[in-house]
């Protein structure tokens, strides 16, 4: 028996890091195309050669490209506009899905609804009467104009809410009876025991901002507040294309949150594991 | 049940709160106030305050447009110039979005030249005439024509621009093509261009012929001018559309068969095709001298330019047309003062801003300022030989405008998606027929 | 605990509780209501009003002219059949297979936080970004085809055939949506106490019997979740039309979502796109009621 077991853990480790390369590829060919010029990625691209993933000569133009039309910049804006976004969020869509999930009041199941209601609306359709919105309280050009529509997150709300819904009632009600009020229960039951919801709630939240160009275009027009995406689609301009800029800039973009969650995945563990069973 | 009256009269209260929301939100809009009320300034006078103009534009980022306002702000000291960069491929939404916004968001702006028409229907426009009367004297006729609505000036342009045929030189020599001239007299027709890219790709190039501007009307309507199909549209205000006819129809059934017989690929966007020249895939490239600096950058690639062909037996037609300067009708009397300075120093005052720009993209409307555009470092480059009096000429002799009509961005959005069926393989007839009914619908609403 | 209960505590508790509620909640409800709810209303208000583009003039109030306008356009019932083709394609394949690989990465697999990082990568890259890069890989001379011819299977048109599109937009959508799915499934996975998989072993059951006994019941709430966000995600894209085929070839990939986007933002006419958003979240929204009542748990709760 122990030699099938190895024999069939070993088989999925295969099919596991074959399906990683699989999805991996697109992003392998974004890093060569950062170390290589736009002219030989697009000779590459087609006929098929090996050097498809590889540069043939490596050159460096495209980093310095980003560098020199304020990238750094433009990535430290996203960078600090989405850890606010997260911290912020995170704080208020948590106290909202636990007030879902565990408080009992009247009027619970019509909230949630209007939660769920308002991330069904995308975002796009209303950008632009919310950006009349912020103009006429005269929000253009701040940091705080690009942070706040990305507090009021339903989809954050909604998936911690799931995961708090999953926690026993039990554990609250033996909180309650040693006297601690909602806010103890929050914080000290439940907020530790969601740690891989609450990563979750805020890859939603982080992407968001992290993705974020309409906006931005719509309620900031001064260059110092330009977030990353704002930033590469400015390569693209009315005579010239940087395509090596665009693909230097994207594969920073994409490693950032990547090397984020890597750091992350220790948290993604059994939760439930040391609170025993579940009703 | 408990829950279900709560949630009743949650519902209600809901409901009660959206329509006075609906209400709120059903006024708005701010008027300006003391503003020029869409006629431009007749005087112009130096402002003895210090006053911030806020300009958006598309056409150049703002570090390069930086040596510009910095020698604008030195012949005007009390005047700020707040530039605005915008990306190019969503100007024209961001544009909208801040006009119908706020009055006061932006002063002057980024005018596309074939969306004048469209921009004053739009009340985008102020009236310049007595701003700029002599506007006629300062730039090329296709400016002058492109600026004017109704009669009225209602722009101030300050670049167009041109379009040349480059071949790689390698490619050809391999198929024992000879090289064409770039003389506008010697100016081969698209059928002998097919027959030689055909000859070039089956000596060895990956693709024969390939256009610049894949598909967009700005590259595509001389097409349909040289096969004798006119600009698009007919009668009064140009908004009876005409695409189907028998010109189009020639013109596009020629441009699909270039797909269909894999001289130019499918699947590549407009940004895209000058990296298949620069790589050297192509045989013969028609496109922009804008691609001047990318194209000699690669010290392999050995091409040499040939005017914009034409068909056999139509008359010739270049691409032209570019940006102008729009002002914001609403602007304040000391702004759009401030502002017409401001235009008056990019489209005429010595030359332009051209004379500011270390690198020019594009010839200046100005007809001064254009002598720095020719005699640009990337031009005296031999593999350019020629390029100045060919773009010269064509200028002069054969470009043509693209279609002046309110309904310019439909036009365009709907020829732009039909260029891309063609493309794709759609019949060229069918793709052009669907076309001329969508603009019937899209028109509809200006008739 | 139900609402039923609730109403049976004492009113001071209840008071206590609803306070509570209050505090909890405002902060949420205030954002949403004035960033999400408002806009919205504003934005759908448009569908009843009607103007020339772009002008700076007010629009009139037109009633349902608007809804009777488009209901009576082919292309618009066009729109309406692709992005449901599109949307009942894409939702099973990207959530079958984010399940899929999810019960894989939480079986006990050396370097597993590798293998799931590098699956959640394509979520990480900005959208614009994964869409140029498939825009190239999917050209008809491009390296998948390439690849596909080495393995002597014929090349295909992808973006450029009528009737190949909404296969390649589900191939880019999946690419960038399995991975992120799939996080939020092993999140769920690993929230299921080993107590029952303990159990079930015992009682003899093989994977196939523990997946449909044990594991899929006890993921309900984060399938929920999953399966309602994803369907959103779906019926709200268009980047990738936008960029890559605008609408076509021949309309179909002209989705209701990027039809309202194009006619809002690049024609400047919000009127029509008003209504069509209407008739796009009528679409979502009794998709979502139904996915709400096929996945409610036994307690209720909604």
């Amino acid at each position: 028996m122990r030699a099938r077991t190895v024999i069939g853990r070993t088989v999925l480790v295969i099919v596991a890091a074959a399906v990683s390369l699989l999805f991996l590829l697109p992003v392998l060919w974004l890093l060569a195309s950062t170390f290589r010029t736009a002219s030989e990625t697009f000779a590459s691209s087609s006929p098929l050669s090996w050097d498809v993933l590889w540069p043939r000569e490596f050159t460096l133009v495209n980093l310095e490209s980003a560098v020199n039309t304020g990238f750094m910049s433009a990535l430290s804006n996203s960078l600090v506009v989405a850890a606010v976004t997260v911290v912020l969020g995170l704080a208020v869509s948590a106290a909202a899905a636990f007030a879902l999930a565990v408080i009992p009041f009247r009027g619970r199941g019509a909230v949630f609804s209007i939660v769920v209601l308002s991330f069904l609306v995308p975002f796009e359709a209303i950008a632009i009467p919310l950006s009349r919105t912020f103009s006429d309280w005269s929000l253009t050009n701040t940091l705080i104009a690009l942070i706040l529509p990305g507090l009021g997150n339903g989809l954050a709300v909604f998936t911690l809410r799931q995961f708090f819904l999953g926690i026993p009632h039990s554990l609250s009600e033996a909180a309650h009876l040693d006297g601690a009020g909602w806010f103890r229960v929050f914080w000290s039951v439940y907020l530790p025991l969601t740690r891989p919801a609450l990563i979750g709630a805020g890859l939603i939240l982080f992407l968001f901002q992290w993705q974020a160009y309409l906006w931005p275009i719509l309620v900031t027009s001064r260059q110092e507040l330009d977030l990353a995406p704002v930033a590469i689609a400015k390569a693209f301009g009315a005579f010239t294309t940087d395509y090596g800029r665009v693909f230097a800039e994207t594969a920073i973009l994409a490693i950032i949150p990547a090397i984020v969650l890597l750091a992350l995945q220790r948290y993604f563990v059994t939760s439930v594991a040391s609170t025993g069973n579940k009703e | 049940m408990p829950d279900h009256k709560a949630a009743t009269r949650w519902v209600t209260a809901g409901a009660l709160v959206m329509s006075a929301a609906l209400l709120l939100t059903g006024c708005g809009g701010a008027s300006g106030a003391d503003g020029i009320n869409g006629v431009g300034p007749s005087e112009l006078t130096e402002p003895t305050e210090p006053i911030t103009i806020t300009y958006a534009g598309a056409a150049y980022a703002a570090e390069q447009l930086q040596p510009v306002l910095d020698a604008f702000e030195d012949a005007h000291p009390n005047i700020t110039v707040e530039y605005e960069s915008v990306p190019f491929d969503d100007f024209n939404s961001v544009l909208a979005a801040r006009l119908t916004n706020s009055s006061d968001a932006i002063d002057v702006f980024d005018v596309d030249m074939p969306r004048t028409d469209a921009y004053v229907a739009r009340g985008w426009l102020a009236d310049l005439s007595k701003t700029f009367p002599d506007l006629a004297d300062s730039v090329d006729p296709g400016s002058l024509e492109a600026a004017t609505v109704g009669g009225k000036i209602v722009t101030m342009p300050y670049q167009t621009s041109s379009n040349i045929m480059y071949y790689n030189k390698g490619l050809l020599d391999a198929a024992g093509i000879a090289t064409p001239s770039a003389d506008p007299a010697d100016r081969l027709t698209w059928e002998t261009v097919v027959a030689d890219a055909t000859k070039a790709q089956a000596a060895g190039a990956q693709y024969g012929l390939v256009f610049d501007q894949i598909d967009r009307y700005y590259q595509l309507e001389p097409l349909a001018i040289s096969a004798g199909g006119g600009a698009g549209a007919t009668g009064d205000d140009n908004l009876t559309p005409d695409v189907a006819n028998a010109g189009w129809v020639k013109a596009f059934s020629w441009y699909g068969s270039l797909f269909e017989n894999g001289l130019s690929p499918r699947g590549v966007s407009v940004a895209e095709t000058p990296n298949l020249f620069a790589a050297g895939q192509v045989a013969y490239y028609v496109g922009g001298p804008w691609w001047g600096n990318q194209f000699i950058a690669e010290a392999g690639l050995d091409f040499g330019v040939a005017p914009f062909p034409a068909f056999d037996g139509g008359e010739a037609s270049t691409p032209t047309g570019g940006w102008s300067l729009g002002l914001n009708p609403n602007a304040t009397a000391d702004k759009a003062n401030a502002a017409a300075i401001f235009m008056k120093f990019m489209g005429i005052d010595d030359g332009g801003y051209a004379q500011y720009l270390s690198a020019l993209a594009v010839p200046p409307s100005n007809l001064d300022g254009s002598a720095k555009f020719y005699d640009a470092d990337t031009f005296k480059d031999p593999r350019f030989a020629g390029v100045v009096d060919l773009i010269k000429y064509e200028l002069a002799n054969t470009s043509t405008l693209r279609l002046q009509t309110v309904g310019y961005v439909e036009f365009e959005d709907v020829m732009t998606k039909t260029f891309g069926d063609i493309i794709n393989g759609t019949d060229a007839e069918k793709a052009l027929t669907s076309a001329n009914a969508d603009l019937e619908e899209a028109w509809a609403k200006f008739q | 605990m139900t609402i039923a209960s609730a109403t049976r505590r004492r009113p001071a508790r209840r008071q206590r509780d609803a306070v509570a509620a209050i505090a909890f909640l405002a902060p949420t409800v205030l954002l949403i209501l004035v960033l999400r709810v408002i806009p919205a209303i504003s934005a759908v208000g448009d569908s009843m009003r009607s103007g020339l583009p772009g002008s700076l003039v007010p629009p009139t109030f037109v009633g349902g002219e608007i809804f009777a306008r488009l209901f009576a356009k082919e292309s618009f019932w066009e729109s309406v059949r692709q992005t449901l083709i599109f949307n009942v394609l894409v939702n099973p394949i990207q959530i079958l297979l984010a399940l899929a690989l999810a019960v894989l990465l939480t079986r006990n697999l050396p370097a597993r936080g590798l293998w799931r990082t590098l699956i959640f990568l394509p979520a990480a890259v900005p959208l614009a970004g994964s869409t140029i890069v498939w825009g190239i890989a999917l050209r008809p001379d491009g390296p998948v085809n390439g690849v596909l011819t080495l393995f002597g299977l014929p090349a295909q048109p992808w973006f450029t055939s009528p009737n190949q599109v909404v296969v390649a937009m589900i191939v880019l959508a999946s690419w960038i949506g399995i991975g992120y799915w799939m996080m939020f499934l092993i999140a769920g996975l690993n929230d299921i106490p080993p107590v029952y998989f303990e159990a079930a072993r015992i009682d003899g059951a093989g994977p196939l019997r523990t997946f449909f006994s044990v594991t899929l019941p006890m993921l309900r709430r984060p399938l929920l979740f999953v399966l309602v966000a994803d369907t959103v995600a779906n019926f709200v894209l268009f980047a990738p039309v936008q960029i890559l085929t605008s609408g076509g070839p021949e309309k179909q990939s002209n989705f209701l979502m990027y039809d309202i986007f194009h006619k809002s933002y690049q024609l400047s006419d919000p009127y029509e796109a008003s209504a069509e958003l209407v008739v796009l979240l009528v679409i979502m929204i009794a998709i979502v009621a139904v996915q709400f009542r096929l996945l409610r748990t036994p307690e209720g709760e909604e």
